[in-house]
């Protein structure tokens, strides 16, 4: 089940004086069990494209097809279909239950009542919630890394086909990160994974491919082992590369012969202690 | 100087009172930059109601330069002397136009308007604002909306700053110019008090402060702490990459700093 | 993305109108539509139109801003026209006859008198607000009501009321429009079904945005108290206007003439 986005243009409030260019001549191609990292500086028209991606908005040109089939409508209500978390999710809770609200999507796309309730307790668990202690709050009741959770088995409930979140982490304490990024690694088992975000040390080592966003139009799209060993392709992208790449490429600037880039400390520390020790 | 005497604070909730904070004792000085961590609930927030009596201790006692907080003649003196900032830039503007934002706290004041004026614009200038005074808050960033609820603040003319977790909710941008602008009050000899969650922001602070359960674990020098792993664990702290990389390099011989977080600091050492 | 300006809202601009202070604006339109709503034949609102227009003019509002304003009422002024101007029997219609309906001339007259003086009284209020700034309108009513305060009318808290509405108007529609779309994306529909329905499928929407607001209202009430709020009590204001003498000339001149037109025409 491949998601394409071809040719794909979009403009806010085309034929006013308010028009903004979002996204110019996309291709992307998504592939189910694939952990995909779309990073872009804000307004890079990254939102847009997960918005596109699952059926939200129309492109103006270009278009978009789920197994080959041009996609009308919002993917949500198909199974499986396009599940998108957006960016503080928890703002869209409003059921009287966790289980209730879990159960909303589901219930949508047609299911039994039953059958949503079944889909919400795998959700919950899914994300961490147990069903029995979880399901019967309030959903104001959660905490914000709890909220954040639920709000994510939400459309976990939905089996998408392709989990799409946009900043799932922003505005979490280091713990509410670390389970958020345990969620979005475990959902690659049953879906295709497109993670959405501006800060690039969240997720980079999460992920088999990223695309580089710039200004509506993609300036990168490889496997997160190549973007690693051209470190500069962050720069062009207005972001600002993860520290560990970031103190490598300042170390080759300052003359430290580096053979390769490498994100993991260990692997980074070895690396610079010996060419640190070579020249000396 | 705020002084936190022996401070406990209990909440009142439905089962029960639940403590936010026990006895917990620390100083706030002018000049001085505090990076508080620890995790949510931890008790970050309450500290910071407190700093300036939107909040009372349950026991103990909070002074602001001499004052108790809990005298009620002087509360409006006191919040004059402690800005507070919080989480979320929209929910503390009030006003339609930046300029007309910054100047709420001193018209609640009763300032007079020329000399209001004044701190307005040197409140903007110094956030790095000025040029958008007539701009509609909505249309700001959120670095900027955070920029603007500190310039409303600044407008007080405080002698201490306590910011709850400020940039949580903004981009790398957004938080490198508040953190930016944190660093410049400070040496304009402004008392800053950063609750974050951000264990790099700790690097920048003069002492840093670790609240564990209502309890503080940790109070001193950065560079203790962050070199310490068993310290850092025994607080709950995560070290980000950069910080693995920094312990690795030093384990084999490089001499970098303990408060290395940044790639710029780990370099440094090369 | 930002829609183009709605009715009724301010456009920026440095004109003679915008420059007037808020109380001389609000005392003018009171004058316009008392003459507006006083004349009683077509000199009288030609003579009301002539001053729309000069004042549009001056005020340096595209006119397709105005006029999208008035279609925004283009239904009303239409019913007004039917109503007025239609007739159920033919016997009394005078203009035109189609079967059992028939149009009368009298009726039509009438009914373009109040579509006219409808347009007018749209123009009129809604260059208020196209040329005076939240701040300045909220800020004119205090002033205006401040002599209230003798029989103990909160005049502060409530021009505090109306600044905070209007700082939060922006805010929450981008709120609601967030969360619509996140609904839409787990499967709601808004646009199927009867009414009852239909209204049901807001519930989803409308839960959220009411606890994010009072969330909201909750922070700012304390972020308030932080900053020193304490009541209008004691406040002084950072944009206090002042009436000018082009204030005073403009609001005696325009309500003399306005006043005098809706007696005599």
């Amino acid at each position: 089940m491949t998601l394409s986005l071809t040719g794909v243009d979009f403009t806010y409030g085309a034929g006013t004086a308010f028009a903004t260019r979002a996204l110019s001549d996309v291709d992307i191609t998504f592939s189910p069990g694939e952990v995909v990292l779309v990073l872009g500086a804000t307004g890079s028209g990254k939102s847009t494209l997960l918005r596109i991606a699952a059926g939200l908005l129309v492109p103006d040109a270009g278009s978009v097809t789920l197994d080959g089939r041009a996609v009308r409508g919002p993917l949500a209500v198909v199974r499986p279909g396009v599940g998108i978390v957006f960016q503080s999710p928890e703002m869209q809770l409003f059921a009287e239950s966790v289980a209730a609200d879990v159960a909303f999507g589901p219930r949508n796309q047609g299911l039994s009542e039953e059958d949503a309730i079944v889909e919400a307790r795998r959700a919950l668990d899914a994300v961490g919630l147990d069903p029995e202690e979880f399901g019967p709050r309030s959903p104001f009741s959660l905490s914000g890394g709890e909220a954040r959770r639920a709000a994510i088995a939400g459309v976990l409930a939905m089996a998408p086909g392709y989990l799409m979140l946009d900043e799932p982490t922003a505005g979490l304490d280091p713990s509410g990160r670390e389970s958020v990024r345990d969620i979005v690694t475990a959902a690659r088992e049953s879906a295709g994974v497109v993670v959405v975000t501006h800060d690039a040390e969240e997720f980079l080592g999460h992920a088999d491919r990223v695309v580089l966003l710039s200004e509506g139009r993609i300036i990168f799209d490889g496997r997160t082992e190549v973007l690693v060993q051209n470190p500069g392709r962050f720069t062009e992208a207005g972001l600002r590369a993860p520290e560990v790449l970031r103190a490598q490429m300042l170390a080759q600037d300052a003359g430290v012969a580096l053979p390769r880039f490498a994100l993991d400390p260990t692997e980074v520390a070895s690396l610079l202690a010996e060419a640190w020790s070579g020249p000396r | 100087m705020i002084e936190f005497i022996d401070v406990t604070f209990e909440y009142q909730s439905s089962g029960g009172s639940v403590p936010a904070l026990r006895g917990v004792s620390t100083t706030l000085s002018p000049g001085e930059l505090v990076t508080v961590l620890g995790p949510n609930g931890s008790g970050k927030s309450t500290l910071a109601r407190l700093a300036n009596g939107l909040l009372h201790p349950s026991g103990g006692r909070v002074i602001v330069e001499n004052i108790d907080t809990g005298d009620a003649e002087h509360i409006w003196d006191i919040r004059s002397r402690v800005g507070l900032v919080f989480q979320n830039p929209d929910n503390q503007i009030v006003a339609t136009t930046v300029v007309e934002d910054v100047a709420f706290g001193p018209e609640n004041l009763g300032i007079d308007p020329p000399l209001m004026r004044r701190r307005v614009a040197r409140a903007l200038e110094s956030v790095g604002l000025d040029g958008l005074e007539e701009r509609e808050p909505h249309t700001l960033s959120g670095g900027q909306k955070q920029r603007l609820a500190i310039a409303g603040t600044l407008a007080l003319d405080p002698a201490y700053l306590v910011l709850d977790e400020p940039t949580a909710m903004l981009d790398l941008q957004g938080r490198s110019d508040v953190l930016d602008v944190l660093a410049t009050l400070r040496d304009r000899g402004t008392g800053i008090m950063h609750i974050t969650h951000h264990l790099a922001d700790a690097a920048a602070a003069d002492r840093v402060l670790v609240l564990v359960a209502g309890s503080i674990v940790y109070d001193g020098v950065p560079e203790r702490l962050l070199g310490d792993e068993d310290m850092l664990a025994r607080c709950g702290l995560t070290v980000p990459p950069i910080g693995r990389l920094a312990a690795e390099l030093r384990a084999s011989g490089v001499p970098v700093p303990p408060d290395a977080l940044t790639a710029e600091s780990v370099v440094a050492g090369l | 993305m930002k829609a183009p300006v709605p009715f009724g809202q301010y456009v920026p601009g440095d004109s003679f109108v915008h420059r007037l202070e808020p109380r001389v604006k609000m005392g003018l339109v009171a004058a316009f539509m008392l003459m507006v709503f006083t004349v009683e034949g077509f000199a009288g609102l030609a003579v009301a139109a002539g001053l729309a227009a000069i004042a549009v003019a001056v005020s340096s509002v595209p006119p397709r801003i105005v006029v999208r304003g008035v279609r925004a009422v283009s239904i009303i002024l239409a019913f007004t026209l039917i109503a007025h101007s239609l007739r159920w029997n033919p016997a009394t219609a005078t203009l035109i006859r189609v079967g059992p309906i028939g149009v009368d001339a009298q009726g039509l007259i009438t009914g373009l008198f109040f579509v006219v003086r409808i347009v007018l009284l749209v123009i009129g209020t809604s260059l208020l607000t196209f040329t005076t700034s939240p701040v300045r309108l909220a800020d004119g009513l205090e002033r205006l009501m401040r002599p209230l305060e003798v029989v103990r009318f909160p005049a502060g808290e409530v021009a505090m009321m109306l600044t905070v509405a209007l700082r939060f108007i922006p805010t929450t529609a981008e709120e609601a429009e967030k969360i619509i779309v996140a609904q839409v994306a787990r499967g709601a529909r808004f646009d199927t079904g009867g009414l009852i329905k239909r209204a049901r499928a807001y519930v989803p929407v409308l839960v959220p945005l009411f606890v994010n607001l009072f969330r909201r209202a909750d922070e700012l009430a304390t972020a308030m108290e932080a900053r020193c709020y304490r009541g209008g009590e004691g406040r002084t204001r950072f944009t206090e206007s002042r009436m000018t003498a082009t204030d005073w000339v403009a609001l005696a001149l325009g309500g003399i003439t306005m006043i005098s037109t809706g007696v005599v025409l």
